[in-house]
């Protein structure tokens, strides 16, 4: 047990410590997203007319919008590495080494999140501070919720690309995820525009993405934001957590059972 | 002397290419008609009717634009691939002059630009109207600047740096800059009233916003055209992009490999 | 097989596919405890695919492998705890720096951050990385690579030691220095298992050698077991002056049991089993007839063990 905790936490490292090589790419990503929430944003706010309650406007729904694609975008991206890890064989090393299958899946998927969390974290504060939202706890329950939703992400785009084991057919399914997932979702649009297209409602109504874009705008504004929501707060925090731990255990199950080097397309 | 020959065979072989990444063609595919028709159609029902009458509308023409500069950016990571595996070393050996090889590759990312945006060009003439054959012209030409400006700036980015994840991020994060800070999503008088100075001036002479502002003028679908603005001077600025992107990616593309 | 000694790697009818394509067949193979085994084989003839069942990387599509009577089917994670593998590709992270790869390998393995340093240290000083060991991974060259993924087995020091073709790439001397480090191993008392397509390498290292084409094992055996497998295996070369008559080459064919005998420019090259008992007999039978000017005896060298065997070249 000991030893697992030893490997588990050596995993975890290796996928944070990967991602902290790439310094100049987390700063183009932050410099990308501040463009997108200074200028794309800002601009996009002046042509909606949907009020919400009290001050709000579009702007202020839309920031924690792009947060949540931002941290799905880049969840999802750890799918690319592994696909990456493939590729370059890394993939062959990690299963050849005298780590438990089941320790391997989850080390890696926490490692993963924690790491798209990290990546993601400077995009959680400009979106904070342009929000004006100093609230501790508010700010410790939205990166509570975030870190779990990328659990789940990420156990989901690793199963994936084991799944598919080639390069092309996750380019395509993971292209078609995120153009899909994204716009399908109430990250640009409340749940009520979504209701003028009943299929697009549908399909938003059980896209995490919409539970973690919801759910972060009730942790700010319960108030104003409170109809505008797919599902009542308490449904949103089960659906993320339930998302989250059934892709884990999914994910682990998959990898313990199933996985093998080779066959990669 | 510049041998056609030569050219047309790099440019076949980067078609064929272009082919065998049909999975990428897809995703891109997928992603912009989303944009159309997932989320014009849902902001249709958002955005003040005062300001912009018909969104859908609005956004195709952006999206036609966005179809060519997104498909021509394509050989950009081509060419960042083969300088990792250093297959440009064989590019090298080939009984090709070197500006044969700089501007054929140049010119395989101006007719993958034009080959994968023709459906969405074909989709605005079904939507909106079909154009008089001189505007038809004046749409070909726009395209065809627009795609050699990406297509030359993308294998510039490339070889800029042999690092292939620096490469890809700083070809996303110019697509970005290019994709956001331009009139795609918004009417220019609005980045114009919100953004004067030098953001305004980006967006304006941004190829990418150029070239929307042309298909937005032919197919009479802007809200309130600003001044300044007419087929030729749009041309016209779209030339000097594609002119000195070129002179500049092929430069760039063979001092690099040649180090 | 009963050997007396005990059996490390158990291999019963393994069958490997990928897809429609049949990697090995039936494979049965036993490898025993602390020796050096060679794995002969063409690229593509289900070695490297065997060595990563071995080492659980792949699962058996029928069959199975146990590994200290471990079943890689159903006890992987406990496998996993006796092998070591050094890929034929060497697998790093581009930007990773060789240090940092085997420090994080020695860690994930078992060592102290202590221990880890300075056994990478030792490793690396043997196989002459130790300048390199700040260099980007794509900054090395293809040798240097070879000998960081060597390296990994090296610091591991497992029971099975598994090395993918370990000198590819490498220059003469690197060569011997792995070489000697993989006898050293299997002094310590590691099993030890070379995959090569190279003939003198797996005679240079190996007690037994299994030769594998096409997904079966064709030949099994010590060098000198396979050799002595050849019909006329062995040929004796003797120079004479003048001619060799034909009603004496006939005696001599019978009187040796020889395979075939060829007689050219003054060269009479005789094909026999067991050379070494053959060579008197023949002198004194010649000597009588015509005059002997020299006499020498050449053994079957591995690569015509391998031909003979699988009916092929390596290489093909």
């Amino acid at each position: 047990m000991r030893d697992d905790l030893r490997l588990l936490y050596l995993l975890i490292v290796y996928d944070i410590r990967k991602i902290m090589r790439y310094k100049v790419f987390i700063l183009m990503r932050v410099a990308w997203f501040s463009v997108q929430v200074g200028f794309f944003a800002y601009l996009i706010s002046h042509i909606v007319g949907q009020r919400f309650g009290g001050e709000l406007t579009y702007y202020h729904f839309y920031l924690l919008g792009a947060y949540t694609s931002i941290l799905f975008t880049v969840s999802m991206f750890r799918g690319y590495e592994t696909a990456q890890e493939f590729e370059e064989g890394l993939i062959e090393y990690m299963l050849s080494l005298p780590i438990k299958r089941k320790i391997l899946a989850i080390g890696r998927i926490l490692g993963g999140s924690i790491a798209s969390f990290i990546l993601t974290l400077p995009m959680m504060l400009i979106v904070l501070f342009l929000l004006g939202a100093f609230d501790l706890f508010s700010i410790l329950l939205a990166m509570a919720s975030a870190m779990i939703f990328s659990i789940g992400i990420v156990s989901l785009s690793i199963s994936l690309v084991f799944l598919i084991k080639s390069g092309d057919a996750t380019d395509i399914t993971f292209g078609i995820l995120d153009s899909l997932l994204v716009r399908l979702s109430t990250v640009f649009y409340p749940a009520i525009i979504l209701l003028s297209f009943i299929p697009y409602y549908y399909v938003s109504s059980v896209n995490p993405l919409s539970y973690l874009a919801d759910f972060l705008r009730w942790i700010f504004y319960p108030q104003e934001l409170s109809k505008y929501l797919i599902n009542n707060p308490m449904n949103l925090a089960f659906f993320i957590i339930g998302f989250a731990t059934s892709m884990l255990v999914l994910a682990t199950i998959f990898i313990e059972k199933k996985i093998e080097g080779g066959g990669w397309k | 002397m510049i041998n056609i020959r030569n050219i047309s065979i790099i440019i076949s072989r980067d078609l064929q290419r272009f082919w065998k990444y049909r999975w990428w063609l897809a995703g891109l595919i997928t992603m912009n008609l989303a944009d159309l028709f997932i989320f014009a159609l849902l902001f249709n029902n958002m955005v003040r009717r005062d300001l912009i009458p018909n969104y859908f509308l609005f956004i195709a023409t952006g999206i036609a634009a966005i179809a060519s500069f997104a498909s021509a950016f394509s050989i950009g990571r081509e060419v960042g691939v083969e300088i990792r595996r250093n297959y440009t070393q064989y590019l090298l050996s080939l009984p090709l002059s070197r500006i044969e090889l700089a501007f054929g590759r140049i010119l395989s990312g101006t007719v993958r630009g034009l080959i994968y945006q023709t459906p969405f060009i074909i989709l605005l003439f079904i939507l909106i109207d079909l154009p008089s054959p001189l505007q038809i012209i004046y749409i070909l030409i726009a395209s065809t600047l627009l795609s050699t400006t990406m297509s030359s700036i993308s294998i510039a980015i490339s070889t800029a740096t042999r690092n292939f994840d620096m490469q890809a991020t700083l070809r996303s994060f110019t697509y970005f800059i290019l994709f956001f800070i331009s009139n795609v999503f918004y009417p220019d008088a609005l980045i114009r009233q919100r953004f004067p100075g030098v953001l305004y001036n980006i967006a304006y002479y941004n190829p990418v916003s150029l070239t929307v502002s042309l298909f937005r003028i032919i197919f009479k679908i802007y809200a309130t055209p600003p001044s300044g603005y007419s087929e030729l001077h749009i041309i016209m600025y779209l030339a000097i992009w594609a002119l000195i992107s070129m002179f500049m990616g092929g430069y760039l593309y063979i001092r690099n490999l040649e180090k | 097989m009963s050997s007396g000694r005990d059996v490390a790697i158990s291999i019963r009818n393994f069958v490997k596919r990928f897809g429609d394509i049949v990697a090995v067949r039936g494979l049965n193979l036993d490898i025993y405890d602390r020796e050096i085994f060679g794995l002969l084989g063409p690229n593509g003839s289900g070695k490297s695919t065997t060595m990563l069942t071995i080492a659980t990387v792949y699962r058996p599509t029928e069959g199975d492998i146990y590994v200290y009577g471990k079943s890689v089917s159903r006890e992987s994670d406990e496998v996993r705890k006796y092998v070591g593998i050094a890929f034929q590709e060497p697998k790093a992270m581009w930007i990773d720096k060789p240090i940092e790869i085997l420090t994080w390998h020695a860690r994930v393995i078992g060592y102290s951050m202590s221990d880890a340093r300075r056994v990478v240290r030792e490793v690396m000083e043997m196989l002459d990385l130790w300048e390199q060991r700040n260099k980007m991974f794509s900054e090395l060259s293809g040798g240097t690579r070879k000998k960081v993924e060597v390296a990994k087995v090296l610091i591991q020091r497992p029971r099975v030691a598994i090395f993918d073709e370990p000198t590819a790439q490498l220059d003469v001397i690197a060569k011997h220095i792995v070489w000697k480090a993989i006898k050293e191993l299997s002094r310590e008392g590691s099993t030890v298992i070379v995959a090569t397509n190279e003939m003198y390498e797996a005679e240079a290292l190996s007690e037994r050698i299994g030769i594998i084409y096409k997904g079966e094992l064709k030949g099994l055996g010590t060098p000198a077991e396979l050799k002595d497998k050849i019909p006329g295996g062995d040929i004796i070369e003797i120079h004479i002056e003048g001619s060799l008559d034909p009603l004496t080459k006939q005696m001599l064919a019978e009187k040796l049991g020889a395979y075939k005998i060829d007689h050219n420019n003054g060269l009479i090259r005789i094909y026999v089993d067991k050379g070494e008992e053959k060579i008197t007999p023949a002198i004194e039978m010649l000597s009588n007839k015509v005059k002997i000017k020299m006499i020498s005896m050449k053994e079957p060298s591995l690569d015509d063990v391998f031909m003979f065997f699988t009916g092929a070249r390596l290489g093909e």
